[in-house]
């Protein structure tokens, strides 16, 4: 293998996925030990994950989609199981993937 | 050259790294650098070097070779020192708060857990449970949407609803995982996710954090879900944060 070839195909150490790592890559990027004196290089194409827990659930936008998404649902008839096929368009960021 | 940091171990710890390369787009080869009992593992970093997302796998995976062998205090991503020397000094001025960290983490693994609510299944559960918001919600439809405010004001509401069952099922993650831990760290909500924490674990404790996953699991509501992320080297336990 060479080692343009390695820097192209993501290798997983010890059993873990890219797919894991995906998963906890705040933890990559926003955690882990820090030396002062040292620089930090400029990370690229690299979504800022540190988020205030407010934005998730506070604001007119977020008010208006939960009024929106209330006002869409079923509220007749036995309970959807966890509701993952209903067809509500949602912002990619109230999504979920885990579980 | 600047050199790119990767990890901090002892050098009595066996240094697997036959075969690993750097990042960039050269593929360095790794380095060691020593300094009395510490060692810094580290690659030549480019002039211009650009973090992409494949640079946060090779970092990972570098990290990964070492902690598979052992204790490693993992850098955060993308540390750059001026040059070799610049970490051995760092290595000697910082040996007393690196040892003792490695001594901290010793037997330990971190395991990252995050819930995620399915957030349709979660808003039909508070209606229902909620004639106030039901009749108002009622009403709105009703009124094919109601004015601006009144949905603002609607919605307002159902946030707060939102947010306590946010808070509720945090804290029972919390609660019943807690006490296998050595040390908790909280972190942000990435993608919506009600809960997102990390957990130090002794190796001693893994079965017992991994058997009070099913009955914290069974015990949450339909709507929410848990997932375990690891054992992951310990990053979220290294930093000047780490007591807290």
């Amino acid at each position: 293998m060479t080692g343009i070839a390695m820097t192209q195909t993501p290798q997983a150490n010890g059993g873990r996925l890219s797919g894991e790592l995906y998963k906890v890559v705040e933890l990559i990027l926003d955690r882990g030990l820090v030396i002062d004196v040292f620089v930090r290089v400029s990370v690229i194409g690299l979504e800022v994950v540190t988020i205030d827990a407010r934005v998730v659930v506070a604001g007119v936008d977020a008010y208006l989609r939960f009024a929106e998404v209330c006002g869409r649902l079923d509220l007749t008839g036995s309970s959807p199981r966890i509701g993952r096929s209903l067809p509500l368009e949602l912002p990619g960021r109230a999504r979920t993937e885990i579980g | 050259m600047s050199s790119y940091v990767y990890c901090v171990t002892r050098a009595s710890h066996p240094l697997p790294l036959e075969g690993a390369v750097g990042m960039g787009e050269h593929a360095p080869a790794l380095r060691l650098v020593r300094e009395q009992d510490l060692v810094a593992v580290v690659s030549d970093a480019p002039e211009n070097l650009r973090a992409k997302r494949r640079d946060l796998v090779k970092h990972d995976a570098v990290i990964g070779r070492i902690y598979a062998a052992g204790t490693v205090l993992p850098m955060r991503f993308g540390m750059v020192a001026p040059d070799d020397e610049a970490v051995q000094t760092e290595l000697r001025s910082g040996a007393r708060r690196y040892s003792e960290l490695l001594s901290r983490i010793d037997g330990h693994v971190e395991l990252n857990v995050k819930g995620v609510h399915a957030e349709e299944a979660l808003l039909r559960d508070l209606l229902l449970q909620n004639d106030e918001l039901r009749a108002r919600n009622h009403a709105l439809r009703a009124a094919d949407g109601g004015r601006h405010q009144d949905k603002v004001a609607f919605g307002e509401h159902v946030a707060a609803a939102v947010a306590e069952r946010r808070a509720r099922d945090a804290g029972q993650v919390i609660a019943r995982l807690q006490p296998h831990a050595a040390q908790i760290r909280r972190g942000p909500p990435v993608d919506g996710c009600f809960v997102n924490v990390s957990f130090l674990v002794a190796s001693g404790a893994r079965a017992d954090f991994d058997g009070a996953l099913s009955p914290l699991r069974r015990e949450l509501p339909g709507y929410a879900s848990v997932e375990l992320y690891g054992p992951l080297p310990p990053y979220s336990f290294v930093g000047n944060e780490a007591d807290v």
